[in-house]
C-alpha cells in the first residue's frame, strides 16, 4: 500500500495487490449478480438507480481476486452470507428500492450457484434474460451520456443548484445545456431509461429525444460511444 | 394495576435507554424462564405474541384475546379463490362508500397495498373512487413508479404520510385502510430471511446435517418434506448467536413454536407452513395493533383501532390461508415468488411483468420505527384499551412479578439440562 495515498484508493479502486477492483449489482429477488463492471463504480451505481423502477438491488465493490465471475456469467453467482453486508432490522432483506453501496473484501463470499430457482424456465427465465439485456443497455447509455455531456455541455444549472443556497439563484435563470429540454438532455435521457419497459421502447424514445431536443452534437457522440441505434 | 389482571397485549421492547434498563434489571432477577422470555424479546422484537387459538402457548402474565381477533374455525372445505376474496373485500368498501363513508389507503408501493389499490380500482365506480384518498410518501413513488404514474397521479387526493398519521387522517373524516396483516396470511419475515440466507445458516451445522439440508433446500414449501427435517436450521436461525447458550435458546424457542404449531387446529407440514402457522397465530394481533397504538397520539387507542380497516383481517382471508399451503400460492422457493397469489392478482390488472417477477419485499416501517423507538415508554395495553407505561410503578411491579416467575413448562427439566 502506498502510504501517501488515503485509504479510499484501496477501498474503492485498487486492491493491496495492485489489481483494480470490480463493481457489481446484486439483486435480492433472484439472489444473483445482474451486472459486473471493472471500470466505473459511479456508473454502476447510477445504473442500479435507473433499474430500480424494475428491480431493487445493492451495488458492491468487489475484491479484485474474486473468483471467475464476470458480466457474462454473473447470473450464475450469488453471495454466500448476505447478513454480513446488508444492515437493518432484517439484514437479509433490502432496506429501500433505490440502491446503496457495500463492500465485499472476502472473495469466497461470491460463489457459483447456477440459474436461480424460480427462474429456470418459461416466462420467468425470459424476463430474467430481458432484465440482463436492459441492465447492459442502461449501463452503456449512462457511461456514454455522462462522457458526452462532460465534453459538450456546461451544465451551470445543476452545479449552481448544488453549491448555492436557493435564495442566491431564484431570481436568475440558468441552463442545464443548450438543448430545448426544460430539465436538460441528461435528465430526459435518464428519465427514459428509468421509465421505459423494454430496450426497444427506450431506444425509440431516445431517438425521439434527439429530434425534440435538437442536440445533434450530443446524439452523435452518444451513438459513437454506444454503437449505432 | 393488580397482579391478577389480564391484559390484551405487551411488547417487551428494547426501544430506548429506559426500556433497556428496565428489562435488563428484570433479567438479572429472573430464573431460566424469565431470562428466556427477555431473550426472546431481544431476538424477536417486536415481541407481541398472542395466541389466537387452542395452540399451546404461554406468556408470563394472564392474557386475553381482543374480541374479534380470535382465529376462525378451520374449514378444510373452504374453496373461495384469493382473487374472489379480494374482490369481495373491495365490494365491502364499495358498500360503505355508498353509505356516505370515505377511506384513505396507506399505500407504500409494495405488493400488499398495490393489491388493495387495484382491487378498489377494479371494483369501484369512478364516482365511488372519489371517496378514496391515498396516503403515501416519496418512498412509495420510488417503490412502484409505474403504478403511481398510471393509476394514482392526478387521479386521487394524496396525503403525505410523512406528515399524516392515522389519527390525522381519522380527524379529517376518513377511515384509514392498511395492508395489515398480509405477512401473517402469506408467511413471515423470519421465514423469508432464513430462506434467503439458507447456505450461510447451514454452514454452521455438522457436515452430515449440511448434506441433508442441501438436498431439501428447494422443498421449503412442499408437502414432500416435514418441517422437522429442517429443525437444526430453524434452531440456528432462531438462536441469538452461535454460542452454546445462544443455540440452547434457539432450541427452547423452536420447541415452544413447535408445540404451538402441532396443537393448532389447522394443519402445518412444510417448513413454510411452520413459520406461517406460528406467525399467523401469534403475531397477527401485533400487526393490527401497532398502527392504532403507536402511530397515533391524538385520539383514543380504541377509536383508532375501531376506525382503521386492516384489509386482510377478514374471516375469508384467514380461512384461505389455512387451506392454501404448499400449492405455490404463498411462496414457491425464493423471495421472487413470495405472496404469489397477490402477484397474480396485481399482474392480471396491470400486466407489469417486471413487478410480477422481480418485486422484492423491502423492510417496512424502518423510518417510523426508528422515530417511535426513541421515545416509546408504553409497552402494553390493558383490557380497557389503556396503554401500560414503564413510568407507572404498578405496571413495572406487574411485569417484574410475572416475568421473574415464568417457567419453561414445555420442555422437561431433565431435557433442559441436557440442552445446556
Amino acid at each position: 500500500m502506498d502510504e501517501t495515498k488515503p485509504l479510499l484508493y484501496n477501498v474503492m479502486y485498487v486492491g493491496k495487490d495492485g489489481n483494480r477492483k470490480r463493481y457489481g449489482i446484486y439483486c435480492h429477488a433472484f439472489d444473483r449478480w445482474l451486472l459486473i463492471d471493472q471500470h466505473d463504480l459511479w456508473a454502476t451505481l447510477e445504473t442500479a438507480k435507473l433499474l430500480s423502477s424494475k428491480i431493487a438491488s445493492t451495488v458492491f465493490v468487489l475484491p479484485n481476486e474474486s473468483t471467475d465471475i464476470n458480466n457474462d456469467n454473473c447470473l450464475d453467482y450469488s453471495i454466500f452470507d448476505k447478513s454480513k453486508y446488508i444492515k437493518g432490522n432484517h439484514p437479509e432483506l433490502i432496506k429501500g428500492q433505490t440502491p446503496i453501496t457495500r463492500i465485499i473484501s472476502d472473495p469466497s463470499q461470491i460463489f457459483f450457484q447456477g440459474v436461480p430457482e424460480d427462474f429456470k424456465e418459461g416466462d420467468a427465465l425470459n424476463k430474467l434474460i430481458e432484465l440482463k439485456e436492459y441492465a447492459n443497455f442502461v449501463f452503456h447509455s449512462v457511461c456514454a451520456a455522462n462522457f458526452v455531456s462532460s465534453t459538450n455541455m456546461h451544465d451551470n444549472a445543476s452545479f449552481a443548484q448544488t453549491v448555492f443556497p436557493e435564495e442566491w439563484t431564484n431570481l436568475v435563470d440558468s441552463q442545464y445545456d443548450r438543448s430545448q429540454m426544460k430539465d436538460g438532455i441528461i435528465a430526459e435521457l435518464k428519465r427514459i431509461l428509468y421509465l421505459s419497459m423494454s430496450v426497444d421502447e427506450a431506444k425509440n424514445k431516445i431517438s425521439e429525444l434527439w429530434i425534440t431536443s435538437q442536440a445533434t452534437a450530443f446524439s452523435d457522440g452518444y451513438y459513437k460511444l454506444i454503437g449505432p441505434a | 394495576m393488580n397482579l391478577n389482571d389480564s391484559i390484551y397485549f405487551m411488547d417487551a421492547g428494547f426501544h430506548n435507554k429506559k426500556t433497556i434498563e428496565f428489562w435488563n434489571s428484570i433479567r438479572e432477577q429472573s430464573g431460566e424462564g424469565g431470562k428466556f422470555f427477555i431473550d426472546v424479546s431481544k431476538r424477536m422484537s417486536p415481541n407481541i405474541s398472542v395466541s389466537r387459538c387452542s395452540g399451546e402457548w404461554s406468556l408470563p402474565w394472564p392474557q386475553d384475546i381482543i374480541p374479534g381477533f380470535e382465529a376462525p374455525e378451520y374449514d378444510p372445505t373452504f374453496n373461495k379463490s384469493y382473487s374472489d376474496i379480494t374482490d369481495l373485500r373491495a365490494l365491502e368498501i364499495k358498500h360503505l362508500i355508498q353509505q356516505g363513508n370515505k377511506f384513505a389507503l396507506f399505500y407504500s408501493g409494495g405488493i400488499d397495498s398495490t393489491l388493495v389499490l387495484y382491487a378498489l380500482l377494479k371494483n369501484l365506480s369512478a364516482e365511488e373512487l372519489k371517496s378514496i384518498a391515498i396516503c403515501s410518501s416519496i418512498d412509495s413513488i420510488l417503490e412502484n413508479p409505474n403504478t403511481w404514474h398510471r393509476y394514482i397521479q392526478d387521479k386521487f387526493q394524496v396525503f403525505d404520510s410523512t406528515n399524516y398519521w392515522f389519527d390525522d387522517i381519522i380527524q379529517l373524516g376518513y377511515f384509514p385502510i392498511t395492508s395489515e396483516p398480509a405477512d401473517q396470511i402469506m408467511g413471515n419475515l423470519m421465514a423469508i430471511t432464513m430462506y434467503h440466507n439458507y447456505d450461510a445458516f447451514i454452514s454452521h451445522l455438522s457436515p452430515d446435517v449440511q448434506t441433508n439440508l442441501k438436498k431439501i433446500k428447494h422443498k421449503i414449501s412442499s408437502d414432500e418434506v416435514h418441517y422437522s427435517a429442517y429443525q437444526d436450521l430453524i434452531v440456528r436461525h432462531l438462536a441469538y448467536d452461535k454460542t452454546p447458550q445462544g443455540l440452547k435458546f434457539g432450541r427452547i424457542l423452536y420447541e415452544k413454536y413447535n408445540n404451538c404449531v402441532k396443537t393448532s387446529p389447522w394443519p402445518a407440514h412444510s417448513l413454510h407452513d411452520f413459520f406461517w402457522s406460528s406467525y399467523f397465530n401469534l403475531k397477527y394481533t401485533n400487526c393490527i395493533l401497532r398502527g392504532p397504538l403507536f402511530y397515533n397520539s391524538k385520539i383514543s387507542k380504541k377509536e383508532c383501532l375501531d376506525k382503521i380497516v386492516p384489509w386482510f383481517h377478514t374471516e375469508d382471508y384467514q380461512k384461505w390461508a389455512m387451506v392454501n399451503n404448499n400449492n405455490g400460492q404463498k411462496i414457491r422457493n425464493t423471495l421472487a415468488t413470495y405472496k404469489y397469489a397477490s402477484r397474480e392478482y396485481i399482474h392480471n390488472f396491470d400486466k407489469n411483468d417486471w413487478y410480477f417477477h422481480f418485486k422484492t419485499k423491502l423492510e417496512s416501517l424502518t423510518n417510523v420505527r426508528a422515530k417511535f423507538r426513541g421515545t416509546n415508554v408504553n409497552f402494553g395495553m390493558d383490557k380497557n384499551y389503556q396503554m401500560l407505561s414503564i413510568e407507572d410503578n404498578s405496571v413495572k411491579e406487574y411485569f417484574k412479578h410475572h416475568v421473574t416467575n415464568y417457567k419453561i413448562g414445555w420442555i422437561d427439566e431433565k431435557d433442559l439440562e441436557t440442552l445446556g
